[in-house]
C-alpha cells in the first residue's frame, strides 16, 4: 500500500469522508480528497466514495450524487480497470451509477 | 396551468417587473412507482402499520413518488418530452421503478 495514492471523494452530505481518509493513511498509503464538483482525479490510484447521506437521501439514496461532476471520471476510471470501493451511501452512489448490480 | 397573483416582491423581481402582478405558471405531473414485480418493502410497512390504526379495508399498499415540474407559460409537446427524458434519466430509477404519468397537472 505504500506510496499509493487513494482518492475519497466528498458529496454534500457525505460524513464518512475523514473515517475513510484515516482507514487509508492507517493502511501506510496517502490520502487524496476528491471534491464532488471538480471533475479530476488527481492521478490516484483508487478510488473510495465514501458512507453517509449525500444530498440527504433525496430521491433515491446517492441518486444525485451520482451526476456529481467528478464521477463522470470514476466511471470512466472504474471501467478502465481502477479499483473503486463504495461503502454504505458511497455503494448506493455505485448501484445509481451501474458500477454496481442493483437489485 | 396555474395563474395567480405574483403578489411577492419576489415574484415582481422575478418576473421582471411586470405592471400587471398575473403570473402564469405551467406545471407537468410526473409519478413514479416500484416495479409491479418486485416486493416494496416501504409500502409493506405501511400496510402493516394500517390495521394498527383501525384501517383494515386494505389488502396492501405500495408507495411511489409524484413530482410536480414547473415550467414558465404554457405546457408544450417539448416540455412533456423533457419531462419524460427527465423521469427517465433521474427521476426514476428504471431499474427498480416504472414512471406510470407523465401529463399537464389538470388532465
Amino acid at each position: 500500500m505504500k506510496d499509493a495514492r487513494i482518492g475519497i471523494v466528498t458529496f454534500p452530505g457525505s460524513l464518512d469522508d475523514r473515517d475513510a481518509a484515516r482507514a487509508v493513511r492507517l493502511a501506510g498509503a496517502t490520502a487524496v480528497p476528491l471534491w464532488h464538483a471538480d471533475a479530476e482525479l488527481h492521478e490516484v490510484d483508487a478510488i473510495v466514495l465514501p458512507g453517509g447521506v449525500s444530498y440527504g437521501d433525496y430521491l433515491r439514496c446517492g441518486a444525485i450524487a451520482r451526476f456529481a461532476p467528478v464521477m463522470e471520471r470514476v466511471v470512466d476510471a472504474a471501467n478502465g480497470g481502477m479499483p473503486v470501493l463504495g461503502i454504505c451511501n458511497g455503494f448506493q452512489v455505485l448501484c445509481e451509477s451501474h458500477l454496481s448490480p442493483a437489485r | 396551468m396555474v395563474t395567480g397573483r405574483g403578489d411577492s416582491p419576489g415574484a415582481a423581481t422575478r418576473f421582471g417587473g411586470i405592471a400587471s402582478r398575473e403570473v402564469t405558471v405551467g406545471r407537468i405531473i410526473v409519478e413514479v412507482m416500484p416495479k409491479p414485480e418486485l416486493l416494496d418493502p416501504q409500502g409493506k410497512a405501511v400496510a402493516g402499520a394500517l390495521p394498527r390504526l383501525g384501517f383494515d379495508q386494505f389488502t396492501g399498499v405500495r408507495q411511489g413518488k409524484r413530482f410536480e415540474l414547473s415550467v414558465p407559460g404554457e405546457v408544450t409537446e417539448e416540455h412533456l418530452a423533457a419531462a419524460r427524458a427527465a423521469a427517465e434519466k433521474l427521476l426514476s430509477n428504471p431499474i427498480i421503478e416504472d414512471v406510470v404519468r407523465v401529463v399537464e397537472a389538470g388532465e
